[in-house]
């Protein structure tokens, strides 16, 4: 498992000649959460690349389940 | 107590990189989040967490498990409006104005 230190943040402003690595977009939802764990499906589209993943996290880890990915 | 989870959550993530190989995730909900925009940067350790200096693009922090993507999902849009401001919205809406020219984002409700 993976665990995951994050920090969120608003934004001020975007600045000028930032570069974008890339752009993904999402659809999420989940299946089951409660006080230790939640199950994610998530569905990502990078510009022809569509995925679908499935992921459980537990306590700030995160386990990787299914991923399915097509052209 | 076990929470059944009935909204999804649409957004465009936009990936930039910065100092020290770290990664900024900018997040632009729609639907009922419309104009919700958050930054999220994800860190190898904690020591690199705790001596992180934000670019000076980013605002304040926020509370990383009062808007997860789990509490958000649970949130009605009523909810969501009454903990994110008018104010803060309207400040956002600027911010994706302006990544739609980059991008070509599609702005409009989803």
């Amino acid at each position: 498992m993976n665990k995951e230190i994050e920090r969120k943040f608003a934004i001020k402003y975007w600045p000028e000649n930032i570069k974008i690595e890339k752009v993904e977009q999402i659809e999420q939802a989940f299946l089951y959460a409660d006080a230790n764990t939640n199950i994610r499906i998530r569905r990502m589209q990078v510009k022809d690349k569509l995925e679908y993943i499935y992921t459980v996290k537990t306590k700030g880890d995160t386990l990787l389940v299914a991923k399915h990915s097509r052209n | 107590m076990t929470k059944k989870i009935t909204n999804k959550i649409t957004k465009t993530r936009i990936v930039v990189p910065i100092q020290n190989n770290l990664k900024v995730e900018i997040d632009v909900y729609y639907d009922y989040l419309q104009d919700f925009l958050t930054a999220e940067v994800e860190f190898p350790n904690e020591e690199q967490a705790a001596q992180f200096k934000k670019p000076d693009w980013l605002g304040e922090e926020i509370g990383y498990k009062e808007f997860s993507n789990l509490r958000l999902s649970c949130m009605k849009k009523e909810e969501f409006r009454n903990k994110v401001s008018e104010e803060v919205l309207n400040h956002n809406k600027k911010i994706i104005e302006k990544l739609s020219i980059l991008i070509k984002l599609d702005i409009s409700n989803k």
